[in-house]
């Protein structure tokens, strides 16, 4: 019904379908299933914890900025912002922007699906961050170190997911009524 | 003139490259296959070889992109009649073309400016106004701790779009005449001008959200818009207001 495609609509896409959904759970799960053969392939498993698995702190600031602008950048006082609303005088945006805005927060009351993902965020950067204080710094013979942490990876791949599962419930849409 | 030749150059998405020449094909298009110079519109994904060299002298180049929500930008690269637009966006577009087509006809359904707000939506956005000011101009703090108002249809509306105190606070001193004016009404819609609001255009949204006959609300409204009489009965926004309202909600669930 609408074509506006808000900024923060575009962010979640590509954090939750491309980069989380396709590119770091998959290449998580790989990495899990490598490290539980019973000879992995030890540059592989140092090229993924080097270069792929703090990609975690990129997705993790993204998300952030997602979950501290959802309100503001999907409340429907954006329509204010296109035409035909935008006809409207600057006295009348002022109110009834506040306004619109105000309902949408009594309808739908947007904090508590956000806090319900940002404890899911921080249920996954903890786990990351408890991961990364037990790999030794030297990634050089790490297999049998990391073959120890192979619980709190499979932990943090499901909170990951569970994460991704969270904002995926946020609107996908910017409601009015 | 109608009819016309296309080429469509995609290997990263092949799912997408076809589903783009069933539809041209629908439009009454015939495929050119191995020669681009042959064809009169050269569509290609935006990772694919830039093929505007070849384009025929009265032809249309147009890329797409994967990303969402880009609107039509001409003149890609300098080169006129080229065109930059959604994947999405273009397939929606020429969904809306009948056979037969001609390039005209396609360049102007792309590059027509949308108007990203509908109407209903405006009317929605412009009834929780009207209602907000008339409930806090009434004294309506809350519908929870006021069993009035006894109207039916004001206080489904009030309940419906989320009426509280704090959205009194912020419309209490708005003086009510103002949104009583249909001259605050259509200085949004835009009666009679092109691309502006009209009662076909209220029901072919209507139509295109539900297959619900259209209410006699709606028309009712339209007219007091029209004859410049003052918006005087909340009942009849507040109908309104719920008609579209529960159609939006559905058409998002």
């Amino acid at each position: 019904m609408f074509e506006i495609v808000t900024m923060w609509q575009k962010k979640r896409d590509v954090l939750n379908h491309d980069v989380l959904g396709i590119e770091y759970l998959n290449g998580l799960r790989a990495f899990i299933e490598r490290l539980r053969r019973p000879d992995p392939n030890a540059f592989r498993i140092a090229e993924f914890i080097d270069e792929d698995f703090p990609m975690w702190e990129e997705c993790q600031k993204e998300a952030e900025w997602l979950l501290n602008n959802f309100e503001k950048e999907m409340s429907p006082q954006v329509f204010l912002e296109y035409q035909p609303l935008s006809r409207c005088d600057d006295g009348t945006q002022e109110w009834l922007g506040g306004l619109i805005h105000q309902l949408w927060l009594t309808r739908y009351n947007p904090d508590d699906s956000v806090e319900t993902c940002r404890k899911a965020l921080h249920k996954a950067d903890e786990t990351y961050r408890e991961i990364i204080a037990g790999i030794p710094e030297s990634t050089i013979h790490v297999v049998p170190s990391l073959v120890m942490l192979l619980d709190l990876f499979e932990t943090f791949t499901k909170a990951c997911a569970n994460f991704s599962s969270e904002l995926s419930k946020l609107p996908r849409e910017v409601l009015l009524a | 003139m109608t009819g016309f030749k296309f080429y469509l150059s995609d290997e990263d998405h092949p799912t997408m490259r076809d589903d783009l020449a069933v539809l041209l094909r629908s439009l009454g298009g015939q495929q050119e296959e191995e020669d681009p110079t042959q064809a009169q519109i050269i569509i290609v994904h935006g990772n694919s070889d830039q093929l505007e060299e070849t384009l025929h002298e009265h032809g249309i180049y147009i890329e797409y992109t994967t990303a969402e929500g880009l609107s039509c930008q001409p003149n890609l690269r300098g080169m006129k009649k080229s065109y930059k637009i959604s994947f999405s966006l273009l397939v929606k577009r020429l969904k809306r073309l009948t056979t037969p087509t001609s390039i005209h006809d396609i360049v102007q359904v792309i590059t027509k400016p949308e108007k990203p707000v509908t109407y209903s939506a405006s009317i929605v956005v412009l009834c929780q106004g009207y209602l907000a000011v008339h409930a806090a101009t009434s004294g309506y703090a809350s519908i929870i701790e006021n069993s009035q108002p006894p109207d039916t249809a004001f206080k489904e509306a009030l309940k419906l779009m989320g009426w509280s105190e704090k959205a009194r606070d912020l419309v209490k001193n708005v003086d009510i005449h103002i949104v009583q004016d249909p001259s605050w009404w259509k200085s949004v819609l835009q009666f009679g001008t092109y691309n502006g609001f009209s009662l076909n255009v209220l029901k072919e949204e209507w139509d295109f959200m539900t297959s619900d006959v259209f209410p006699d609300e709606l028309p009712t409204f339209v007219a007091a818009l029209l004859n410049d009489n003052m918006i005087t009965d909340h009942n009849i926004v507040a109908r309104v207001y719920c008609l579209l309202a529960a159609k939006l909600q559905s058409t998002f669930s």
